[in-house]
């Protein structure tokens, strides 16, 4: 009987460490976030967006953990992502770990050497979107499970939807010049060939696009409205001859997720023919950037 | 007296803040989407939205307006006057502003709508594209000077409700130099979008090289031309290039193109 009866509680206490979590369904429900293109491009520009929370019509998210002994319970999910998936319980119990960072690893977020000792827990878990940088767009969906160590395990579904962006940008600053006032010597040897612009004097350190699909920077020459006018054709882009109508001089099958430079000052040139009249030119270059 | 001189001052103040003003350029402007697909049957009305943003610290002031373009084989995109192309869904549209100013690390939304005439012999897929310029400032330096201005396109794509036609095939597969080159055709008479894989295999059948297709445009009624550079550590030898591409409107396109590579 001693032996029948020793052999009981340690049945006992094995079903009870073996006790399982608990929810109404095995997959707890679907949290999605939608950021705003501002917070996207914002986290792509490295201006940190903040935590963002979920859309209101995400799924609450619960569960209950019915154990005891020594018994711990691990988060994990199933994808890496490019940004962070953040989340906090909250329990009618001490001893869950205040917040975790999902990853594809598992990591605690109950551990009864944490004092966690009751047999019953109802836990809460809020989820947050942390855009840390650059994100490609699309959906992404992941599966989170929880599962206890011995015993069974629930999940629910994370969905992220980042939107697509275009952008344009220029670095340092917006203006390229051909100052060869102090140097006509060189403007000498330039004649029938092509001068590049000068420093000091050009700010422009590169022209950026931003897009994760294919795209085309066109690039326009038109008077500026003061001094003189630059005759059409004489500055080159890339190679290209600009006139008054926009021409292709970039294409590109994507940037990816971020800001890329796409030209630079050595890719502008002034040709020249020795018949210029001495003066200030100006001339406004617009560049257009579409995704189609 | 002192009613005057305060007048005085606050023109003053508005000067130095306008001077301020001016001088502030646009370092970036963003845009999302940058493409819309709609849908409306004749005589209907549809609108879609973008959200303009800059992460500038000063105001960024924006002239809205509206233009054609069409794409050459090769991808070469060309902008017309608005109007000017065919199949331009231009006509039929209004703007919810010409002008804008984002605010500081902020963001604007800007409406597109378009009026469809009832017109039964509207059909397929029609075009435009909503301009969005940054104002230049003139510049100081240089006896020749260029002022820059930013433009981004939100390209429009508008097909007339179930008037759509599709049909597309892989019309042609050459080696120019070392780029492979890769024929597309639609013949339907809406926008059809190319996504898929050219695989380079070696004389065993192994696959030694893989290269994308990315949601790559192909008008209606129009070829498209890509051009794939091979790989620059693919060898002397046989080859065969496979392509295996998807039409966005259903079906597949399926190529192969043997050659040799030489030293």
């Amino acid at each position: 009987m001693p032996r029948l009866g020793s052999l009981t509680l340690a049945g006992l206490l094995l079903a009870a460490a073996m006790l399982p979590v608990v929810a109404s369904a095995q997959d707890l429900g679907t949290v999605t976030f939608s950021p705003t293109a501002q917070q996207v491009y914002d986290a792509a520009t490295g201006n940190d967006p903040g935590r963002i929370p979920p859309d209101p019509t995400s799924d609450p998210i619960s569960f209950s953990i019915q154990a005891w002994g020594n018994v711990r319970v691990v988060v994990q999910s199933d994808i890496p992502v490019p940004f962070e998936l953040i989340a906090d319980y909250s329990s009618d119990t001490r001893g869950a770990v205040p917040e975790v960072t999902l990853s594809t690893s598992q990591q605690t977020v109950f551990d009864a050497n944490w004092g966690w000792r009751y047999r019953v827990a109802r836990v809460d878990v809020n989820y947050w979107l942390h855009l840390t940088g650059p994100t490609p767009p699309g959906v992404y969906t992941v599966t989170v499970t929880y599962t206890l160590i011995g015993a069974n395990s629930v999940t629910n579904t994370i969905r992220v939807t980042i939107p697509p962006l275009l952008g344009v940008r220029l670095s340092g600053g917006d203006t390229v010049a051909f100052d060869y006032s102090s140097a006509p010597q060189t403007y000498y040897a330039a004649i029938g060939g092509t001068l590049p612009p000068t420093s000091p004097g050009t700010t422009l350190t590169s022209v950026d696009v931003l897009s994760a699909s294919s795209f085309t920077l066109a690039a326009a020459l038109a008077p500026a409205g003061a001094g003189k006018s630059l005759p059409a054709g004489s500055l080159r882009l890339n190679g290209v001859a600009l006139t008054s109508s926009p021409s292709p001089v970039v294409s590109g099958s994507g940037t990816g997720s971020a800001f890329q430079p796409v030209l630079r000052p050595s890719d502008f040139a002034l040709a020249v023919t020795g018949q210029e009249q001495p003066g200030t030119y100006n001339a406004v270059v617009t560049y257009t950037v579409t995704s189609p | 007296m002192p009613l005057r001189l305060r007048a005085l001052r606050t023109s003053a103040s508005i000067l130095t803040l306008l001077i301020a003003m001016s001088a502030a350029y646009a370092a970036d402007i963003g845009l999302s989407p940058a493409r819309l697909s709609l849908t409306a049957p004749p005589g209907g009305t549809v609108s879609g939205q973008t959200t303009v943003f800059s992460t500038s610290a000063h105001p960024v002031g924006l002239t809205v307006s509206m233009g054609d373009w069409t794409q050459a084989a090769d991808g070469k995109l060309t902008f017309l006057p608005a109007g000017a192309a065919d199949h331009s869904a231009t006509p039929w549209a209004t703007l919810s502003t010409t002008s804008l100013v984002v605010p500081p690390n902020g963001n604007s939304i800007v409406r597109v709508t378009f009026k469809v005439p009832n017109d039964p012999k509207l059909a397929g897929t029609y075009q435009t594209v909503v301009f969005f310029e940054t104002q230049g400032k003139p510049s100081s330096a240089g006896s020749t000077q260029l002022l820059t201005k930013e433009r981004l396109g939100l390209v429009v794509y508008l097909t007339i409700a179930g008037t759509g036609t599709s049909g597309s095939k892989l019309s042609d597969m050459y080696l120019q130099g070392r780029d492979l080159m890769v024929v597309l055709s639609n013949s339907g008479n809406t926008l059809m979008r190319a996504t898929g894989n050219v695989e380079i295999r070696d004389k065993s059948g192994k696959t030694v090289a893989k290269m994308p297709v990315r949601d790559v445009p192909v008008m209606r009624g129009s070829e498209r031309d890509l051009t794939l550079a091979l790989p620059k550590d693919l060898g002397p030898g046989y080859y065969v290039a496979l392509a295996l591409i998807d039409d966005s409107r259903g079906g597949s396109l399926v190529g192969q193109l043997p050659f040799q590579l030489g030293n």
